[in-house]
């Protein structure tokens, strides 16, 4: 981004302008505004296509080449609607291709990020130890479920997405994606044996 | 929350998401320098359609279609015909109009005072498209939720086609008159409309596919080199009352 534009987009300075400013300028295609766009949502982006794919390289690749092509869709995006489901669509309307071309299945779920925060610092060892033990029995059944309903819950839980942004990512609709949630959800219980009412 | 969905949670920060790389970085290195819209390539993609067609639709005798392709040449500017079914398209998101601004500014692209219906207030929004020859100028009234209660657009003539209309069974087109003007009314459920859009539209598609627009009646009429269309939830004769009230803004 250049200074100028830094000027006017980046929150630290001006503070941040609406969505729906940034999207307008983009449109009249003001190349600054959409890379600020993008800034808004390429971490959200990025995850959803590695849910799909299952590489970061791909998924880097993945979302590239969607952030390029929902800039020549810019004109048919309507002003006022929410941009982030709308990009999510078409990243991961990508990924899917993508992922349909190289034949590759969604990665597997159970590792956890050696340099993720080790919580309550007050925790005891054994504490943490069996938090970790629990969470790798979570990682690995959730590794076991089928793949849709496994990209269901990582998009809702591991990444945020609400409903009608797993939608459009996973291209169903709303109540498709509840549905998957509730199913997965009844099978991690079964797996790790937890009650509904627990 | 439940006890696994709290674990779920408590699990977020913990999998393995690799770093998230620069990527709105790259892609602005790899944009073109031109704008997204085209002014220059121009292809026929369909963008809306009002609902899916329930049901089996009849076609139409021969002698029927012949008078209505009469009945159709009535304005220029607007192509329509008749179809046994339509082009499934998924709802989503409203049709593209164009650019939104305000009122004043969209009257500056038009390169001339726009005419508005009277008695329905201000728009709440102006949209202004740049494509094709003939700018189209749309103004939604009562809009709400991704709907509205009148869209009223208008654009000159002397470009290609903006609009082609496909026509089901169920809906029916008839003459209307319009300060004297020829022009077409039609009502029913099941249309489509086409129309000229960028062909570089991206997203993997050469065309759209987003929801129709209002599930309203349209009146479409030419008077000297502007076409205008007119789509609300009501009767003929109302819609005519309208479409008479223009005044220029």
């Amino acid at each position: 981004m250049t200074a100028d534009a830094s000027a006017v987009y980046d929150a630290s300075v001006v503070g941040r302008p609406p969505e729906t400013d940034v999207v307008v300028r983009a449109k009249r295609g003001d190349a600054d505004a959409y890379e600020a766009l993008l800034r808004m949502h390429e971490h959200v982006a990025f995850r959803t296509a590695y849910a799909i794919v299952g590489s970061a390289a791909d998924a880097e690749e993945v979302t590239q080449e969607a952030f390029v092509k929902a800039y020549n869709a810019l004109p048919r995006f309507r002003t006022g609607s929410p941009f982030r489901p709308w990009l999510l669509r078409i990243v991961a309307n990508e990924a899917r291709n993508r992922r349909r071309t190289l034949g590759r299945r969604a990665h597997l779920l159970n590792r956890a990020a050696d340099e993720a925060a080790s919580g309550d610092p007050a925790r005891s060892p054994e504490a943490e130890l069996v938090d970790a033990e629990r969470r790798d029995e979570l990682f690995a059944a959730l590794a076991r479920l089928k793949e849709e309903e496994r990209t269901a819950i990582i998009a809702r839980y591991f990444i945020g997405l609400t409903d009608e942004e797993t939608a459009a990512a996973l291209g169903v609709r709303r109540g498709a994606v509840k549905m998957r949630v509730f199913r997965a959800l009844e099978h991690l219980r079964a797996e790790l044996g937890v009650t509904v009412d627990a | 929350m439940h006890e696994l969905e709290a674990r779920l949670e408590a699990a977020a920060p913990y999998y393995a998401f690799p770093e998230t790389p620069d990527l709105a970085g790259a892609a602005r290195a790899r944009l073109t320098q031109h704008r997204p819209r085209s002014r220059t390539r121009l292809a026929l993609v369909f963008a809306v359609a009002l609902a899916a067609v329930a049901g089996a639709v009849l076609a139409l005798s021969p002698g029927a279609r012949s008078g209505l392709v009469d009945l159709f040449d009535r304005v220029p500017g607007i192509h329509i015909e008749r179809s046994v079914s339509l082009p499934e398209v998924p709802y989503g998101q409203a049709p593209f109009y164009g650019i939104e601004m305000p009122l004043d500014e969209a009257k500056g692209h038009f390169g001339r005072p726009l005419r508005l219906p009277k008695g329905v207030g201000d728009p709440d929004r102006v949209y202004w498209l740049q494509y094709p020859p003939g700018d189209m100028i749309t103004a939604e009234y009562g809009a709400k939720n991704g709907g509205a209660k009148l869209v009223f657009s208008q654009w000159k003539t002397g470009g290609p086609d903006l609009f082609s209309k496909t026509l089901a069974f169920n809906t029916t087109a008839e003459p209307a008159v319009v300060d004297g003007n020829p022009g077409l009314w039609i009502s029913g459920g099941d249309h489509a409309v086409f129309y000229l859009a960028p062909e570089d539209t991206g997203a993997g598609a050469n065309h759209w596919s987003q929801r129709g627009y209002l599930a309203g009646n349209v009146l479409a009429w030419r008077d000297g080199d502007v076409i205008y269309r007119l789509e609300a939830d009501v009767p003929k004769e109302k819609a005519i009352e309208i479409a008479e009230s223009l005044e220029e803004r």
